[in-house]
């Protein structure tokens, strides 16, 4: 806080005079005053050693004339006093020469022979008379009131005390003062040119020193106004000098401060506009509001999202009136202000007259500095669009995979529709032909069966699940589809290795069911090797292997407990093209099957809350996994479940 | 009769097709049947044969693969496709590969025995 001009305001608002009058006029008065006490001193000096010349050759002249009067005196010889005193007073300087007798009667006066024998009746001629030692007196004439120095002196006779006389003696004063005026005079002359010449050098000196001071006071006021930016250049080696370099600096920085605001408002400025476009050109509506359920912004969009007037939407409306057509919204949006933290995404739907829009809202908290929470932003993305763009595809979709579905049907019936046609055709041409009736008997009811089959596994895959869940020996079920599969194994020289654990865990299955997926996978194996080689089946217990998702099927955690059962082969084997497809129904690699039993597997298996994987390499043969939840923990040694597969 | 006749190639990967075709030609005509693309190709090099009955769906080697195969290796072979597949884009490829006859399950017997007639005499 500046205090001092404060205290000077309430003292007095001094006048504004530039430093330089201020010096000189300052100096000249002291040096004036200087010279005037000078001049006084030198002119009183003056005047009092001429008076005490005066004097003195007053007093010279008087006691030599008592000295030659002595005689005169002491007989009373009247003639030659006045004679002395008219010759004494032939020196222009005396007034006038008087001489008193023993008893103070005019003995001489030069000029005035009429007052001889006379008594001189005014005071000065009194003191004169009645002094014993020599007395100085000023006074002026009666006649021209010239101003006069009167010295009487005494004249003694030895041997007689009292005075035999007086001898006065009148030095008139006018050429005296008239000396004093002239030394006076040329003390004045010398004082006023000394004066003038101070007065100038205080000027210079004042120049000297206040010049850089009011180039540095004009700097400011240019700084003042704004202009910043200028150059002061100052060399006079003091302090001025000194401030002169601080306050450039001081300019420097503060122009360099200046422009760099300018420059962050400039971009604050431009962030705000972009901001601005932003909020009203951007799809998703966007409201603020405030702790107390107050209306701070919206966005254009969120008018049209929420059909209201943008009116409506005015700082500092309440939200509960604005959102009165929301309710959901406004529901949610009290929930975010009542616990910030804990508002999330939320899809809800507003009515507004026929329409119904699905509108995601989020919110996030904007805080203060002490991160206290301020506003609740609440962006609404509206997805009514995409929503119904995705009902349409995921109509397109099934129709495509019914498409799929009677295409492959389509397929899987032709065949033996072809040959059951055929036979019939023939029939009646060549019934009697030896061994066509043998022919017919073995294909047509064969083909039909194949349609029946293809019929019955349609009919599986589209069921809804229906099963008899039980703890179920998993372990007893690969057995029998083993044995059933026994035949089909030798036949096509297939070697099996079974590594299940001593004790087979119990599940939470439909045992017909997984029956069916076993003797589906082993045959989808026995299928890809022609010609013979190794399948190997393993099973072990443990944590599901990462990625598999949790089905809600089976309803297990994640620490539940996993069978894992594998089968490779070391058959022909596929490509991740052939990977990908080969849940599908009608997909098929093989030369018979309808392309349905590993469908119906992998609906087994997740109606199980379990998963089946595949992993395979085209000519190096192919690794079905089945997963299934197991309900608890089971007996088997914990050391072959941590093994890897 | 049956031994002055030029032989019928069958290629399809189902056995009723087979049995079926057999069972027309088998009484007039020598009947190679083939079940697998692999075997066709081993067969039609040697053979060269003049009529040949060919599905498309199959494991490994397609019915359009033998077909383009054989277009690149310039066989004379008429090729009559006889497929299960309801789609008709494999009917525009096939007549790219130079197709005699594209015939969709289930076929007509008199339509098949015309083929071969008109083909083999």
């Amino acid at each position: 806080v500046h205090e001092w001009p404060r205290k000077i305001s309430i003292w007095r608002k001094p006048r504004y005079i530039p430093l330089q009058y201020r010096f000189i006029l300052l100096s000249s008065g002291l040096v004036t005053l200087l010279l005037a006490i000078v001049a006084l001193v030198v002119s009183y000096q003056q005047g009092l050693t001429i008076r005490d010349h005066v004097e003195r050759r007053g007093l010279a002249i008087a006691q030599s004339l008592a000295a030659t009067s002595k005689a005169a005196l002491t007989t009373y010889n009247y003639i030659s006093l006045s004679q002395s005193a008219n010759q004494a007073a032939q020196d222009p300087d005396l007034a006038y020469v008087i001489i008193h007798d023993k008893e103070g009667r005019v003995a001489g006066y030069s000029g005035r022979p009429e007052l001889e024998g006379k008594f001189l009746t005014d005071d000065l001629s009194q003191r004169a008379v009645s002094s014993s030692v020599p007395l100085v007196q000023t006074g002026s004439l009666e006649t021209t009131r010239t101003p006069i120095l009167d010295i009487a002196v005494p004249v003694a006779i030895q041997g007689s005390e009292r005075p035999w006389g007086v001898v006065r003696v009148a030095l008139s004063l006018g050429p005296m003062h008239r000396q004093i005026r002239q030394v006076q005079l040329t003390i004045g002359g010398i004082g006023i040119m000394a004066l003038a010449l101070a007065v100038l050098v205080c000027i210079w000196l004042a120049r000297r020193i206040a010049n850089p001071v009011s180039l540095l006071a004009d700097a400011t006021i240019i700084a003042a106004q704004g202009n910043l930016d200028q150059e002061i250049r100052i060399t006079t080696g003091d302090e001025v000098e000194v401030l002169a370099d601080n306050f450039s600096t001081m300019i420097r920085e503060i122009l360099q401060q200046r422009r760099l605001l300018e420059r962050q408002l400039q971009e604050i400025t431009s962030l705000q506009s972009y901001m601005n476009k932003l909020l009203t050109t951007m799809s998703d509506g966007l409201l603020s509001v405030d702790m107390e359920g107050r209306m701070v912004t919206a966005n254009p969009a969120a008018c049209r999202m929420l059909d209201v007037p943008m009116s409506a939407f005015e700082c500092g409306e309440d939200v509960g009136s604005a959102l009165k057509r929301a309710p959901e919204l406004l529901e949610y949006l009290r929930g975010a202000i009542e616990s910030p933290s804990s508002a999330g995404q939320r899809e809800i739907q507003v009515a507004l007259g026929q329409e119904v829009k699905d509108i995601i809202v989020a919110s996030s908290i904007l805080t203060d500095k002490v991160n206290d929470p301020k506003q609740v932003i609440i962006n609404l993305h509206d997805v009514t669009a995409l929503k119904k763009l995705e009902a349409r595809i995921r109509q397109t979709e099934r129709l495509a995979a019914l498409g799929t579905l009677s295409a492959g049907m389509a397929h899987e019936i032709r065949n033996p529709l072809s040959a059951i046609k055929t036979f019939v055709q023939l029939l009646p041409r060549k019934l009697e032909k030896p061994g066509f009736l043998e022919k017919f008997q073995r294909t047509v009811p064969r083909e039909l069966e194949r349609i029946n089959r293809l019929i019955e596994d349609l009919l599986e895959l589209a069921r809804s699940p229906k099963y008899k869940f039980e703890m179920t020996d998993i372990g007893s079920i690969l057995n029998q589809a083993l044995e059933l599969l026994e035949e089909d194994l030798l036949s096509h020289r297939i070697q099996c290795r079974c590594e299940l654990p001593e004790e087979m865990p119990l599940a939470w299955a439909d045992g017909d069911q997984i029956a069916k997926a076993f003797h589906n996978i082993i045959r989808n194996a026995v299928q890809a090797m022609p010609s013979g080689g190794v399948l190997r089946i393993r099973a072990l217990i443990g944590p599901l292997p990462d990625g598999l998702p949790v089905s809600q099927g089976g309803a297990q955690g994640a620490m539940t407990p996993w069978l894992t059962i594998a089968f490779s082969d070391t058959g022909v084997g596929m490509g991740p093209e052939e990977m990908k497809n080969i849940f599908n129904p009608f997909f098929t690699l093989k030369d018979s099957g309808t392309g349905l039993g590993l469908a119906i597997t992998h609906k087994v298996i997740t109606e199980h809350g379990g998963h089946i994987e595949v992993e395979s390499t085209p000519g190096m043969g192919a690794c079905f996994s089945i997963h299934l939840p197991l309900k608890e923990a089971c007996k088997v040694d914990r050391l072959s479940a941590t093994a890897t597969i | 009769m049956k031994q002055n006749q030029e032989p019928i190639f069958v290629v399809d990967d189902d056995q009723g097709i087979l049995d079926s075709f057999d069972a027309i030609f088998g009484d007039d005509y020598p009947v190679v049947l083939l079940d697998s693309g692999a075997k066709a190709l081993q067969v039609i090099t040697e053979e060269n044969p003049k009529l040949l009955f060919l599905d498309i769906k199959m494991p490994g080697l397609n019915g359009l693969e033998i077909l383009r195969w054989m277009q690149e290796k310039s066989f004379s072979t008429k090729v009559v496709i006889v497929t299960a597949l309801p789609q008709g884009k494999y009917e525009e490829i096939a007549q790219r590969y130079g197709v005699y006859r594209y015939l969709k399950k289930p076929f007509d017997l008199d339509e098949v025995e015309n083929i071969a007639k008109t083909v083999l005499h």
